[in-house]
């Protein structure tokens, strides 16, 4: 599968971007279920192409989790309304719900799902390199690139501080744990905010006499040594999406308003029309 | 254009907020194609005077700068924007100066923000590369390299930038021997090359033959300032015979690489290290791969190993850092919790910022003493500590705010705070002058004469000589201790 794959570096960085971007707004404008199901289907087999199936299999339990959380507090709010006497009782509530389980409830997690695919697509083979190639080539101003740069370049070495930080303080019989956390607040503060802080701001004094010497932010609109160029797969699989996404639109279009989405918004007179 | 690189008269410069000037009435000439060493005493002035050179002064950090600076035909002061164009500089620590991810993109990097034709660059960064026997390395990301590696990388920016001047920040402070002798030969192709160069390390025998002008630093004055002449003494050995070279602070200008037998046959074992297999995560390569070895009680123990070998790693898993997949690790014969190791193992990483965590020096070791020592004892004990490391002076002072070597000390006595059998550290002395250096080594002989085990992960060569009695080697996939080849840590 893995040689197969479409979202490796057969793919330029800036397709999975805009393939990211497209998708997640089409799901906002989706809210029939067989659309959405339609687009999450599509974006899944895009996301499998990575072959990361584990991963992918977590992140749909996590969706999962998501919703059944979602439905438990509702649940949870109306027994305790109950037990208060205060609000809808325990049988009405789930009598209220019954319907919006069995009907659009699912609606916003179905949304959820696309974004969920294309995001995934990049993450699983992120490379801070291709990013920024890709958005050098973009031809950013110098104003958001640097920044983007210093970020990229931030980010792996904070994480290796982290990992340095959480030795120490273990080596010093301490705990970066959140039940430890929880247990001594003011010492996680002092154990973690203060070696972090310094650090911080010397890693940021040391890229910034780096930009300095390298002269990095001095011109408009730097040569790109390794430009990125859009290959005929990315052509092919952006005309394919195009596709899928205007199929998917057109079957939207044609289907009745739901209560979600913005092709069913309806004004309250006419919703209680409707009920009549 | 004058035949002078550097043209320095009468120099002084005074950071904002300070009385003493940081540098005072330095003056030396340097031509096109020559090397110097800028050495002494850590807070000498050496790292401001090469932010002179390279136009971080005045154009990043302030300050009243005094006396007739040239630099590479510019007077100084300059925008920093003209002296970045001719003047490359090469930091103690290369991941702080990296900006790009990939090798290539590093080295080319310079040249882009200069906007030079995409066919220019191309030719220069091969040209760099090639030199520096990076082309193998062009598409790899820079957080995988060996420090030698990393240092190399730098050095193919500055040179596909065609820098005249190469001003370069205690650049043999994370190599190896191995790499810090390549990196001797690589000045030397550089000068051949018509590359000025200034040097600013403690270390000092790796420079034998390398140099054209030494400056000695002491309080931002030159105590030692000479320049070779055509078929003269080696600079160094001249230093060395200097009366007052003592008084310095200043590091060796010979040092042998030590025969140190293997710590398996040294004595009895504080820990006992059987059938070790570790590695990262499922997916990484085996590191540890049945390992077996004795760590000898009252002995200091140099770990010995190429880059990447797993050093350590081997000190995380003998402190209790990290759980191997199998064997066991025994202290004093007993396989203990890894929270019991932990408490009885002390380990000095080579970043302080992150060890460093109270209001004052004094709190600070406070804080590193076992929770049942009583009060009184403990504080007997780090003055007792304070005084040992030369740090009474200091006690009030935040620890982040002291100097490099401060703090290098400063962690070394909080690890002996903590009263451990055993005591490993991580490259203690990288960037560390002569009489701090010897302060330490002091002090880790002293913890093993009282019986302490001292693990020992350096390439400093001249510590190694100092106090390491025995080592133990690895070599990627381990064999335990067993017969001893010369050391070449």
């Amino acid at each position: 599968m893995r040689a197969l794959s479409v979202s490796s570096e057969a793919l330029d960085i800036r397709t999975r971007l805009l393939l990211s971007l497209v998708v997640s707004g089409v799901s906002i404008y989706l809210s029939g279920t067989g659309p959405l199901l339609a687009l999450g289907a599509a974006t899944l087999l895009y996301v499998l192409a990575s072959g990361r199936y584990k991963v992918i299999l977590v992140a749909y339990l996590a969706v999962c989790a998501m919703m059944a959380l979602t439905v438990g507090v509702i649940l949870l709010s109306f027994k305790i309304g109950e037990w208060f006497a205060a609000g809808t009782s325990w049988e009405q509530g789930v009598a209220m719900l019954k319907p919006a389980l069995l009907g659009n409830f699912h609606t916003p997690f179905l949304r959820m799902i696309p974004a969920l695919n294309v995001l995934l697509a990049i993450g699983l083979d992120f490379s801070v390199q291709r990013f920024v190639g890709a958005m050098k080539s973009l031809h950013l101003p110098r104003v958001v690139l640097v920044p983007l740069m210093v970020f990229c370049r931030f980010v792996p070495e904070f994480i290796d501080v982290i990992r340095q930080l959480r030795d120490a303080v273990r080596m010093r019989g301490f705990s970066m744990s959140l039940g430890a956390a929880l247990l001594h607040p003011i010492q996680a503060i002092r154990l973690t905010f203060v070696p972090l802080t310094v650090r911080t701001l010397r890693m940021a004094d040391h890229l910034s006499v780096a930009a300095e010497m390298k002269r990095v932010g001095y011109a408009k609109r730097p040569t790109q040594l390794l430009a990125l160029r859009f290959r005929r797969v990315d052509f092919a699989v952006l005309a394919v999406a195009a596709c899928l996404l205007a199929a998917i639109c057109a079957w939207q279009a044609a289907i009745p308003a739901t209560p979600y989405g913005p092709s069913s918004m309806k004004s309250d007179q006419q919703q209680e029309a409707a009920h009549e | 254009m004058s035949e002078w690189m550097i043209d320095a008269r009468d120099v002084a410069y005074r950071y904002p907020f300070t009385e003493a000037p940081a540098l005072e009435g330095i003056s030396f000439r340097l031509r096109k194609g020559e090397a110097m060493l800028v050495t002494g005493a850590s807070g000498c002035g050496k790292s401001t005077l090469l932010r002179l050179l390279n136009g971080l002064i005045p154009n990043h950090y302030k300050g009243t700068l005094t006396g007739a600076l040239r630099v590479a035909g510019e007077t100084c002061p300059v925008p920093m924007e003209t002296l970045a164009k001719r003047v490359g500089t090469v930091l103690q620590n290369p991941d702080e100066q990296f900006f790009a991810t990939s090798v290539e993109e590093e080295v080319a990097l310079t040249l882009e923000w200069q906007c030079r034709p995409r066919d220019e660059i191309r030719r220069r960064v091969d040209d760099a590369l090639r030199v520096l026997d990076l082309t193998d390395f062009a598409r790899r990301s820079v957080f995988t390299l060996s420090s030698g590696e990393k240092q190399k990388a730098t050095l193919a920016a500055v040179l596909a930038a065609e820098a005249d001047l190469v001003v370069m920040d205690e650049p043999t402070a994370n190599l190896s021997p191995e790499a810090t002798d390549e990196l001797a030969r690589l000045i030397l192709r550089l000068k051949a090359h018509g590359v000025t160069l200034v040097i600013v390390d403690h270390r000092l025998y790796w420079l034998h033959g390398v140099l054209d002008r030494l400056l000695v630093l002491e309080r931002g004055r030159a105590v030692f300032n000479a320049e070779k002449m055509p078929g003269g003494e080696d600079l160094l050995d001249l230093l060395a015979a200097q009366p007052r070279v003592a008084e310095w602070g200043l590091r060796r200008v010979d040092v042998s690489r030590p025969e140190l037998p293997a710590c398996d046959t040294f004595g009895a074992p504080a820990v006992e290290i059987r059938g070790l297999t570790f590695r990262h995560s499922k997916k990484s390569r085996l590191i540890f791969d049945g390992f077996s070895a004795n760590v000898p009680r009252g002995a200091v123990t140099a770990i010995v190993g190429a880059n990447g070998a797993g050093k350590t790693t081997l000190a995380r898993l003998l402190c209790g850092l990290a759980k191997p997949q199998a064997g066991e690790i025994l202290h004093e014969g007993r396989a203990l919790r890894r929270r019991d190791i932990r408490e009885r193992a002390a380990f000095v990483m080579q970043q302080m910022d992150i060890q460093l965590f109270m209001r004052t020096v004094r709190e600070e070791l406070l804080f590193s003493a076992p929770r049942a020592v009583p009060r009184a004892v403990r504080e007997a004990e780090a003055d007792r500590l304070l005084a040992l490391f030369g740090l009474a002076h200091l006690a009030e002072r935040h620890p982040q705010s002291l100097s490099g070597g401060e703090k290098q000390r400063l962690v070394i006595a909080c690890a002996l705070m903590k009263r451990p059998s055993l005591l490993i550290l991580d490259e203690p002395t990288s960037g560390l002058d002569g009489r701090n250096m010897r302060v330490i080594a002091a002090q880790l002989a002293q913890f093993a004469l009282d019986g302490g085990a001292a693990l020992l992960i350096t390439h400093d060569l001249e510590l190694l000589e100092l106090v390491a009695q025995c080592q133990l080697r690895i070599e990627g996939k381990l064999q335990s201790g067993g017969e001893s080849p010369p050391v070449a840590p």
